[in-house]
């Protein structure tokens, strides 16, 4: 069933076009990985996507519908986005951050039921946070920071979720971690994934198919399969293949 | 360590309660202090009528005005806080100090409109201004594509605060004395005037607002994660804002027309009330609501005793009250983090 | 005998001198420098010395200008502050500045050869001598003050005898009010400066010419320990304190019946003093509370009021 769709879009600010993203299909279980160089529109596309920005031409559509015409709300169930950065309040446990993830789905007198609190627990013991719901954000390392922000979105429940350089600040062995939560998440509740990354080697590994944004039009690689990525890339980006990675 | 909010409410509004029934108790004869606990007696079967007309029509709509107060004043500043994660929101950032302030003094500047219309002008002129107030930082806070965002807001009511001040400083300049002193007083903030029906109108304003406000909590708590991560699960953020700055403006324009500018409390208690048991929006309405209005009725029964007869204005006992108080809170938190 | 009538001519006329000179509440000393200088001390202990008494004066205060007028000197003011209206229409052709926030260079723009400054810190003061302006601070804050500075006026103007003349009578009305009143029975006096709100009125306390003149009148403060001139109390201190008469210093309740408004306010409806009509409306503020001679009369009504109300009921109970 297809999840996720883009018509025909152009992704941009203003009257400003940066991406032609054209039109691709993503099913339940599926993932795409978005790769370029710095500047080249991904976060825009990804923002257009899920509806922070509006699209300059064509239409995102999820589940048949289109993401436009959603109410916030609705958006939120149908979406999620982990952007790279935000202003998140340190002060927050991870509780009350992952408990956040649960506000598309408030009362009518804003309050959150058995059925959200058993979300939430879910989705910290996917990720590995339960055992530091208490902890405040600031208190945490980076790759701890990094899960407690994935469960949050996990407890959005969406069925499609968009991932803007997740594992940028991580090493190795937390990179490792979250790739571990994402394919839990694929596998149990078939969640599509869009994940813009560096990491060339995470996009062959854990992607099904690859798109690629090079001067203001995305091209889609095809499904990745292993070097294809990185050759398309050296040829991308004209250096040495030694130094792709 | 975080307490739970549900008792520690329970035991704001007790506290509240208690607080209110002594407030009552409190009186005045000539130069002194009298202390008539059982009020209720005198009230209802006593023999002194003049005494208990003292007690329905002056003392328990002056308790009653406090409470009201500063219940509104803690959940307007609550939820600026909340929407701004700014600690030092105030609910007078919005304007509204600046537009209550300039009707007042201007309504004091013209001699005799006070005592010719009545009293009950300067209320009603104190909440038209303040909600004026807000209209126009609104207007101004507007950014590209019509959006009303928070710096926005805050910036737009430095502005209309500044220009009023201005304005009220060429009012205030050509009073003569005597009235600049009354002008004066009434801006440092003093419970008293409202009576029955005017308090009856104001609690009806201050319970649908907070109710309102408290069903928007959850929503409000998003704003953890920044106005656009917001936006990403599910708030409506430019609908929020626009009711929060209403909300907030309205609670803050009926306390003023009720007592004046009474500053601190929208301040100090969401801080006390973070610090004592965390950030839920929600459940801290009703324990800012609680803890705002206990600070001020006994704010205001000390500053109608302390230098009895003469009184305080009731915005000078809440800066000393709060301020300690604050102080004691934040080097809690200190010791905690370290 | 033309010698012997010149002699008596001279012993005349050095005994008129010395009479004019003759020192009285103003330290002038004997044996000035000058026939017609004027030498004194103001408020604030600095000495005022003028070639001659002054023709052209900046009178910043309503008690002032009231005063200079009431000695004769009205034609030698040339400069009033913002709030002295009276004598209409005398001072009407005078222009005002402001009398609070004194300009300095504003006021000497008028060329004065004296500028009177009511309750000054010395700050002002200063700026006027350093430009050369005459200046006297004068500061009567009770009323047998404002009676030794009417002198103090008088020798600054050159009316200095019309000025004891006006001071006399005004110690003369305080001696025989004071003589009217009975020692045992004083009435205790609400004094309401303004009214607007009805649940805070503000008093006078200790340091106001009202309050002063409630006690030289016979009566007493209904509510006492007053910090200051005025004060803001809770209408149930002066409620409960059931005064015997109460005593409107503003026009807030003017063209009204004063006592039925009282009455009506909240809370107010058992004041006796209002059901009794012992509501005293029809005194000019002015005439209570400017440092002036005007005080005299308003001394004066108000003991007649309170004696005459007293005398109504068959005394105070």
């Amino acid at each position: 069933m297809t999840l996720l769709e883009t018509r025909e879009l152009v992704c941009g600010y203003g009257a400003r076009a940066v991406v032609d993203a054209g039109s691709f299909l993503l099913e339940a279980g599926e993932s795409v990985s978005i790769i370029g160089l710095n500047g080249a529109g991904k976060s825009t596309c990804l923002r257009t996507i899920c509806g922070q920005l509006p699209p300059l031409a064509g239409d995102v559509l999820v589940n048949g519908r289109s993401v436009a015409a959603l109410a916030p709300r609705e958006r939120a169930r149908s979406i999620a986005f982990l952007p790279q950065h935000a202003e998140i309040d340190l002060g927050l446990s991870v509780e009350e951050l992952v408990r956040l993830g649960r506000t598309p789905y408030l009362g009518r007198f804003g309050h959150l039921g058995p059925d959200d609190a058993r979300q939430v627990e879910i989705a910290m013991e996917l990720c590995r946070v339960r055992g530091l719901r208490g902890a405040r954000l600031g208190e945490l390392s980076g790759g701890e920071r990094q899960r407690a922000r994935l469960a949050m979105v996990l407890a959005q429940e969406a069925p499609v979720v968009l991932l803007d350089e997740p594992t940028s600040h991580l090493d190795v062995v937390q990179r490792f971690a979250l790739h571990g939560v994402l394919a839990e998440m694929r596998e149990r509740r078939k969640t599509a994934f869009v994940i813009v990354s560096h990491a060339i080697a995470d996009a062959e590994r854990f992607g099904d198919s690859v798109i690629l944004i090079k001067d203001g039009k995305a091209g889609h690689l095809g499904p990745s399969k292993r070097g294809a990525v990185r050759a398309a890339l050296v040829a991308a980006a004209g250096i040495p293949e030694e130094w792709v990675y | 360590m975080r307490l739970r909010a549900v008792p520690v409410t329970l035991c704001a509004f007790a506290l509240l309660a208690v607080a209110a029934y002594v407030a009552t108790a409190l009186g005045s004869r000539g130069g002194e202090l009298t202390l008539e606990l059982d009020w209720p007696h005198r009230l209802f079967a006593g023999a002194d009528r003049g005494l208990a007309a003292v007690i329905a029509e002056l003392r328990a709509p002056r308790v009653a005005a406090a409470a009201l107060t500063g219940a509104a004043l803690a959940v307007a500043g609550l939820v600026l806080q909340g929407v701004s994660r700014n600690p030092l929101a105030d609910p007078f950032l919005l304007g509204v100090s600046g537009g209550a302030g300039v009707v007042v003094v201007a309504l004091y500047a013209v001699p005799s409109v006070i005592p010719t219309l009545g009293w009950w002008i300067v209320p009603v002129g104190a909440f038209a201004g303040a909600q004026a107030a807000t209209a126009l930082v609104l207007t101004l806070s507007r950014g590209p594509r019509g959006r009303v965002t928070v710096l926005g807001l805050i910036l737009g009511g430095v502005v209309v605060n500044a220009f009023c001040a201005a304005i009220m400083t060429v009012l205030l300049v050509s009073l003569e004395p005597l009235r600049l002193r009354f002008a004066s007083f009434w801006l440092a903030g003093g419970v008293s005037s409202a009576e029955w029906g005017q308090i009856a109108i104001a609690a009806i304003g201050v319970g649908v607002a907070s109710v309102f406000m408290w069903a928007r909590g959850g929503a409000i708590n998003a704003f953890g994660l920044g106005e656009e991560g917001a936006g990403l699960v599910g708030v409506d953020t430019r609908r929020l804002l626009r009711e929060s700055a209403w909300a907030a403006s309205l609670l803050t324009g009926l306390a003023v027309s009720l007592s004046g500018m009474v500053g601190y409390v929208g301040l100090i208690v969401p801080h006390a009330v973070r610090l004592l048991v965390g950030g839920d929006v929600r459940a801290n309405v009703p324990l800012a609501a609680a803890s705002g209005a206990l600070i001020l009725v006994v704010g205001d029964a000390a500053a109608r005793s302390v230098i009895s007869p003469a009184e305080l204005p009731v915005g000078v006992l809440t800066a000393l009250i709060g301020t300690p108080i604050l102080f004691v809170l934040i080097r809690r938190e200190m010791r905690r983090g370290a | 005998m033309v010698r012997g009538v010149t002699m008596t001519v001279g012993a005349i006329a050095v005994a008129a001198w010395a009479a004019c000179n003759s020192t009285g509440e103003g330290a002038v000393p004997s044996g000035s420098p000058a026939v017609g200088s004027v030498r004194l001390t103001d408020a604030l202990g600095r000495t005022v010395a003028l070639p001659r008494p002054a023709s052209r004066i900046a009178a910043l205060a309503p008690g002032f200008v009231e005063s200079l007028f009431a000695i004769g000197c009205g034609d030698r003011v040339i400069l009033r502050d913002t709030w002295s209206d009276f004598p209409a229409p005398g001072v009407d052709r005078i222009p005002k500045v402001d009398g609070v926030q004194v300009s300095v260079r504003n006021v000497a723009g008028f060329s004065p050869d004296l500028a009177i400054l009511f309750a000054d810190d010395g700050r002002n003061a200063d700026a006027f001598e350093r430009i050369g302006v005459p200046v006297a601070v004068l500061h009567p804050d009770t009323y047998a003050q404002v009676a030794a500075d009417l002198v103090k006026l008088g020798a600054l103007c050159g009316r200095e005898a019309d000025a004891r003349r006006e001071a006399e009578a005004m110690l003369a009305v305080r001696d025989e009010v004071a003589r009217g009143i009975s020692a045992s029975q004083r009435p205790s006096v609400y004094v309401e400066i303004d009214g607007s709100d009805p649940t805070r009125p503000w008093t006078a306390g200790p340091g106001s010419f009202v309050a002063e003149l409630v006690e030289l009148a016979g009566g007493r403060n209904a509510v006492t320990g007053i910090p200051g001139g005025y004060a803001q109390i809770s209408a149930e201190s002066i409620i409960r304190a059931a005064p015997d008469f109460v005593l409107l210093a503003h026009d807030g309740l003017a063209g009204r019946d004063a006592a039925a408004e009282i009455l009506r306010r909240r809370g107010w409806s058992s004041l006796g003093a209002a059901s009794r009509g012992r509501v005293i409306a029809d005194i000019d503020g002015d005439l209570l509370s400017r440092p002036g001679p005007r005080l005299a009369d308003g001394l004066r009504r108000l003991a007649a009021a309170l004696r005459a109300r007293s005398a109504a009921d068959g005394g105070v109970p």
